[in-house]
């Protein structure tokens, strides 16, 4: 649809309603008038036959220049806004008005023929048209032409003008209202077949990589389980005796494997719950939370863990802060691998701390676009859980986040787990809209900040004072 | 744009975007207010239901800055209402620049920004580019309780790009300004695009300040004071 097409006369106004209008206004004001468009087609006309026209046309020249003058009214066109007064070879005057719709000439009207109020005679070349022509005739059909005053005409104008005006307005607004009406419809449609078609595709698609993949898992986790079970129920055979007796140091060893092959059990489920994890797929069940109580309890599940390693957990003063709509099992899941995290690489006697604090909205470099609309929801809460460990090398500070990452071989032996921890805070945080940052500086320690969005109706809580 | 040479006219399409309600036909309507008749035409609602735009609003302006140059403006609104995207976007082709109002309480942010994401998108679809297109942001409905905050919508509106206006639509209040802004944004760009002031003989800032005063608009908005003069428009620094 090209809305800024430039409709013409045609395009706004049925000619037959047109007629109707001429009509009318002939029968009012005595005068006939005539409609063309732009292009000099003759769109609608009234006029009555003149007994002056016709006494005229009854002599072959009288008639032959009568036809070439009404073929030439079609051409006449006024400059400009003001109407132009034409007379014809037998002294009939005609006004030829443009149409001018919201500024442009669309047309014109040409009304006539009359006889201006003020003309006293007819051209003396009327008389020579023909040797049969009756001087007498004449000026008895000339006296019943319609006799105009210039004021007159200007107000019959003026009058056709408005109801013209009008009528093109509302042709305007119907044609307006119609083809956006199907405009409307056509682009719908195409959009809707168009994603139609891709929802296909990526249904397809979908299902068959959900085939391969519930594939690969079952038999990722038979491949992996069916050894590991026999290795467990070996070792549980050898260490009920099974076997025959154990000495004392052969059964603190078969321990070791059963308690090792339990450890990889968990872990094998563990990489297969973060196979099935994707972030998109995670439904949460989102309430209102206070995440100042998240982190309280978080702390006092870690607690017991961070006596044994003697180091002091605690949770700086907390601001005011909203409610906000998260799944609270997997935040609290979140902290707690945070924390636990934290409490595995302090140094004993060392603290770990948590704070709370609401992210001003601020601009990432250059202001983007729309700012002033987007920005108010990249307000954050953020959780800090800072530690004084041994840090991370800025190289390492990307890769930790990745499941299965190990700082390195000996951090590994020392701390245990398999880096599954971080790559699961990542998911539960980008599954919130939020994410997850970290700060190091080796030797120093380091903070990671578990960023929740603030969406902008969450109202602040009265928080504990400082 | 259309430019016709040969009869010395510009054309130039405004489209009022933002959610639905925000105040979009109310902004035309102040306009068509205060413009004199024979500058600005009828203004035309085309299918409304409850007071809600179903296709668009238009509001045709039409005038002569000098020079027998003839610039004609065609303002239109979008229908909010989130089912009629395919109308918004048919509505959108090719416009020279969009004044995007926003509802000012603070229960519509994530609606102004939805709005803002839909318009980001229907300009993509048309060919645009919300990054380059002539955009000022209207935070209207200033009058209402629960809005954001004067120094809030200052403070984004230092560190955003858009220039930002702040409108009661329902009194008139500000619209003016959105309006000039945006055509002074708008004229800036062309000009730097399409070197009207060598092609027609005219001066930018001349032409504006007739352009404001053609249109009935108070002149202390037009004069060359700083904060709302016409040209050239104050650069970010100044804001
Ligand atoms: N209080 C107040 N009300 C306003 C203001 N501006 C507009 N309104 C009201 O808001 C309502 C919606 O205004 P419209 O101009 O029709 O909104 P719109 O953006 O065109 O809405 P759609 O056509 O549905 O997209 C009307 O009742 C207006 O009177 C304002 O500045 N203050
Ligand atoms: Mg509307």
């Amino acid at each position: 649809m090209q809305l800024e097409r430039n409709l013409g006369l045609v395009d706004l106004v049925e000619p037959s309603a047109l007629h109707d209008v001429c009509t009318a206004f002939r029968e009012l004001f005595g005068l006939g008038l005539r409609v063309f468009a732009a292009d000099g087609s003759l769109l609608a006309e009234s006029v009555s036959d003149e007994a002056f026209c016709t006494y005229v046309r009854e002599f072959g020249e009288g008639r032959r220049q009568c036809n070439q003058f009404r073929a030439q009214l079609a051409r006449f066109t006024a400059q400009g806004a003001e109407p132009l007064a034409v007379r014809c070879f037998a002294g009939c005057a005609y006004l030829a008005a443009p149409v001018l719709f919201e500024g442009d000439a669309m047309g014109k009207v040409v009304y006539g023929p009359y006889l201006p109020a003020d003309a006293t005679r007819l051209p003396s070349t009327l008389m020579r048209l023909d040797t049969e022509i009756d001087s007498a005739v004449i000026s008895e059909k000339s006296a019943s032409l319609r006799r105009v005053r210039h004021d007159t005409l200007d107000r019959i104008v003026h009058a056709f003008q408005r109801v013209l005006d009008l009528i093109l307005h509302s042709g305007q607004r119907a044609t307006l209202t119609s083809e956006t009406h199907l405009a409307t419809i056509e682009e719908s449609y195409r959009e809707i077949a168009v994603k139609n078609k891709r929802l296909e595709e990526t249904t397809v698609r979908l299902q068959e990589l959900d085939r391969l993949k519930s594939n690969f898992l079952a038999t990722v986790s038979h491949e992996l389980r069916t050894p590991l079970t026999s290795i467990i129920g070996y070792s549980e055979m050898l260490a009920q005796g099974l076997a025959g007796p154990l000495a004392e140091e052969q059964r603190k060893f078969i321990g070791t494997i059963l308690e090792k092959g339990e450890h990889l059990l968990r872990l094998i489920s563990a990489v297969l719950d973060i196979s099935t994890l994707d972030a998109r797929r995670l439904e949460l069940r989102r309430e209102p939370t206070d995440i100042a109580d998240l982190c309280a309890r978080a702390v006092e599940k870690a607690v017991a863990q961070a006596g044994r390693r003697d180091v002091r957990l605690e949770i700086l003063p907390v601001p005011q802060l909203p409610l906000i709509p998260v799944d609270p099992d997997l935040i609290e899941k979140a902290l707690l691998h945070l924390v636990d995290n934290a409490l595995k690489f302090s140094p004993p006697a060392g603290a770990v701390e948590i704070e709370l604090h609401l992210t001003e909205p601020r601009a990432d470099g250059e202001a983007s676009i729309g700012f002033v609309l987007l920005a108010p929801l990249r307000r954050f809460l953020r959780v800090t859980v800072r530690d004084a460990g041994p840090g991370i090398p800025e190289g390492n500070l990307d890769l930790i986040f990745e499941a299965f990452f190990q700082e390195d071989g000996s951090a590994t032996r020392a701390h245990g787990g398999l880096g599954l921890g971080l790559a699961l805070v990542r998911q539960f945080a980008e599954a919130h809209g939020g994410k997850v940052e970290v700060e190091s500086e080796p030797g120093k320690g380091s903070a990671f900040h578990l960023l929740l969005p603030v969406p902008p109706s969450a109202s602040i809580l009265p928080g504990a004072p400082p | 744009m259309q430019v016709d040479i040969a009869h010395r006219e510009i054309g130039l399409k405004f489209v009022y975007y933002g959610p639905a309600l925000s105040g979009k036909t109310t902004n035309l309507q102040a306009l068509h207010r205060v413009m004199p008749e024979g500058t600005a035409g009828r203004l035309l609602s085309l299918e409304t239901r409850d007071d809600r735009t179903l296709f668009f609003d238009l509001l045709p302006l039409r005038v002569e800055v000098g020079s027998g140059l003839k610039i004609k403006l065609k303002l239109y609104t979008v229908p909010g209402q989130v089912i009629h995207d395919a109308t918004r976007r048919l509505v959108l082709q090719s416009a020279d620049g969009v004044a995007f109002i926003a509802d000012s309480r603070v229960s519509e942010i994530e609606s102004n920004a939805e709005s803002f994401r839909n318009l980001a998108e229907n300009l993509r679809a048309n060919g645009l580019d919300a990054r380059t297109i002539s955009l000022v942001i209207q935070f209207n409905k200033r009058d209402l309780p629960d809005i954001r905050t004067d120094g809030e919508i200052d403070a984004m509106a230092r560190a955003g790009r858009e220039p930002v206006y702040k409108a009661v639509a329902t009194d008139g209040k500000g619209v003016i300004e959105t309006f000039l802004g945006l055509l002074r944004l708008t004229w800036s760009h062309l000009q730097a695009e399409h070197k009207f002031e060598e092609r027609f003989g005219v001066d930018s800032r001349q032409l504006l300040l007739k352009l404001a005063s053609q249109l009935g608009l108070p002149k202390h908005l037009a004069a060359d004071r700083d904060g709302d003069r016409l040209w050239p428009p104050p650069s970010d620094g100044e804001k």
